[in-house]
């Protein structure tokens, strides 16, 4: 009978001498270093911490990309479009408005105009509606003659002029969602927050407390909700069917933001606060990751909040992520489907952009105009 | 008290354009414009050569290269071009191209109202000769802008051109979107006259008719007629005149 017997050598400084012990075979034994503290973070330098995500799904760059969700996918989807990634803008602006005024109005930050969407209630709502399995709020707020979207009260600087503009400005917005969700190749959504505010009779959820953004704080209709890991997981698994019932082909990638808490009614201090609550969104995250061959957890969260990386890619704020920080986290994604899945091989972008005019019609006063020049003024 | 040469210049009208200038021309050589007794100038240039038109100094010079095409269009006029040297101007064409504007809003999703005037006060200033106009007016010229019209229909073979022409907004979104660049402009004191409904088509391509001649054989889809020409600056001189009048 074969025994097999596993050597561990080890030098001992001290009595100057390498010690030899045997080790018996275990689950532990056959585990990649990746797996031991020592190997793949204790003795490194933390730049040199690697291979922190196994990716379940290539990500490709004739994929569609859609990001929404929290601040953070803010970086993702710009980090994104610089490598050449096909990311889907569904609700563009016209190309001459600058970005300035993209930003000032909301265009280009993620893939359709909802701002950011903090809580996994808050994408199960935005998805219903675009999918039509929930009928649009009733409730608009107004203020010194302008008229804010509760679901998106940032949204417009200012305001909408009219009750119409905004129903309109909505209506595109619910439009981009449905063809974002159907044209998706991988939909990345960053989980952000479980602390929000709803309407206690219609049940509605809010993009921030109404008094902070616009409207105007209720304590008999407003009510504080800090969203608990099932309730969560709830939230996020209905969106995601939903999505996935339009789009069959559509894979997942979910991150929890970084951020903390700007700050928190919860009655605890925001450090703790926000413990909790990136705690809840990390597990829910890697429980619906696990559930799920297509959805998949990018661990963003950790790379910038992991006491290994001793805080370095926060602003002196503690809060914001600084760039070398998004630099961080986008080469490791870049480097963990490559070492899973290969290069990517050179091939056509998915067309993002309208067919642009002919060159004729472009620009044809510049190439079509001599000899109309000369037939009427040389004489 | 004005002098000889500014009391001539106060009747007069300078017509400032790229190569669109021509069909005015050809209009005004063809007794297809009543100019109301007004004297009427012209200045520009053709192709490349008009993006050699420069601001400089508070007045509008050619760079040396632009300079051959400059002369053949302004004849005996001033070789630099300033808000005084004429009574009124008129840019026509020039660049500011109504298809763009439309094609590109086309493309992007619905713009609140305040989205859309940010834009399209972004989209004017994004051309050189808007600003030229804009200055002028400022200067206490009267200014008309008439943008480069919309593309000619079934100039090219109907496929290409409903895909590479093809403005894709309901009716009311344009007569927004023009609505907004006559407002903006208006702030500028620059009267805006676009091309008016009975020129174009339902998809928003300028009729057949006022196609340039020989335009099937250039697939020339930019020119128009020296009857829409006439057509646009006799709107201008009824609003010069009014104007006057009032």
């Amino acid at each position: 009978m074969a025994i097999s017997v596993r050597l561990q050598t080890r030098y001992d400084a001290a009595n100057n001498k390498v010690m030899v012990r045997p080790v018996a075979e275990n689950p532990y034994t056959s585990l990649g270093a990746e797996a031991f503290w020592r190997n793949a973070v204790g003795a490194l330098n933390p730049l040199q911490i690697s291979g922190l995500w196994a990716p379940k799904f290539q990500v490709t760059k004739q994929m569609k990309l859609v990001t929404a969700g929290s601040c953070f996918a803010q970086h993702f989807s710009r980090a994104l479009i610089a490598r050449g990634y096909p990311w889907l803008d569904a609700e563009p602006a016209p190309s001459f408005m600058s970005p300035d005024t993209r930003t000032k109005f909301n265009y280009g930050i993620f893939s359709f105009r909802t701002g950011n969407i903090y809580t996994a209630k808050m994408l199960r709502q935005w998805v219903e509606i675009a999918l039509d399995m929930r009928d649009e709020p009733d409730e608009i707020w107004q203020e010194g003659g302008r008229f804010f979207d509760p679901l998106r009260p940032a949204i417009e600087p200012g305001g909408f002029a009219s009750e119409d503009e905004l129903r309109t400005s909505r209506a595109a917005c619910l439009s981009a969602i449905r063809s974002a969700i159907r044209d998706a190749g991988v939909f990345v959504f960053t989980l952000g927050l479980t602390e929000s505010w709803a309407n206690s009779e219609t049940g509605l959820e809010y993009a921030s407390c109404p008094g902070t953004a616009a409207g105007t704080y209720d304590a008999n209709k407003h009510v504080f909700v800090n969203h608990r890991v099932d309730a969560i997981q709830a939230d996020l698994n209905a969106a995601l069917a939903a999505m996935k019932a339009e789009n069959p082909a559509l894979k997942v990638l979910l991150t929890v933001s970084p951020v903390p808490l700007t700050a928190s009614a919860s009655g605890n201090h925001v450090l703790t606060a926000t413990t909790y609550s990136k705690s809840v969104l990390r597990a829910v995250a890697g429980m619906t990751a696990d559930d799920s061959d297509w959805v998949d957890y990018f661990p963003s969260y950790e790379i910038i909040t992991a006491p290994a990386f001793r805080g370095m890619f926060y602003a002196p704020n503690q809060r914001n992520v600084v760039s070398q920080g998004v630099d961080f986290v986008m080469k490791n994604f870049f480097a963990d489907q490559e070492a899973v899945f290969g290069k990517l091989k050179k091939g056509k972008k998915a067309a993002e952009k309208p067919v642009p005019p002919p060159a004729a019609a472009q620009s044809g006063d510049d190439v079509i105009c001599e000899e109309e020049m000369l037939n009427a003024f040389a004489k | 008290m004005p002098s000889q040469s500014e009391a001539a210049a106060s009747d007069s009208l300078c017509i400032y354009g790229d190569s669109h200038v021509a069909s005015v021309k050809l209009a005004w050589d063809q007794g297809l414009i009543d100019a109301q007794g007004r004297k009427v100038g012209f200045w520009g240039a053709a192709g490349p050569s008009f993006r050699g038109l420069r601001w400089k100094q508070g007045r509008i010079v050619a760079d040396a290269g632009a300079q051959a095409d400059l002369d053949l269009v302004r004849g005996d006029g001033p070789e630099t071009l300033g808000a005084k040297d004429f009574g009124a101007y008129l840019f026509y064409g020039a660049r500011l191209r109504l298809s763009e504007f439309l094609l590109e809003l086309s493309a992007a999703s619905y713009l609140s109202q305040a989205a859309l005037e940010a834009a399209t006060w972004e989209f004017m200033m994004s051309t050189r000769t808007y600003r030229f106009a804009r200055n002028f007016a400022k200067a206490g010229a009267p200014v008309w802008f008439v943008p480069t019209s919309l593309p000619t229909q079934g100039v090219f073979p109907p496929k290409e051109e409903a895909a590479k022409v093809g403005i894709d907004l309901a009716p009311q979104e344009v007569d927004r979107a023009f609505a907004m660049l006559r407002k903006l402009a208006a702030k500028d004191r620059v009267t805006m006259v676009i091309q008016p409904p009975e020129t174009l088509t339902d998809e928003f391509l300028t009729r057949r008719e006022f196609a340039v001649e020989n335009a099937d054989a250039a697939r020339d889809v930019v020119h128009k007629s020296p009857e829409f020409a006439a057509l646009m600056v006799a709107q201008v001189l009824d609003q010069m005149k009014n104007a006057k009048a009032a």
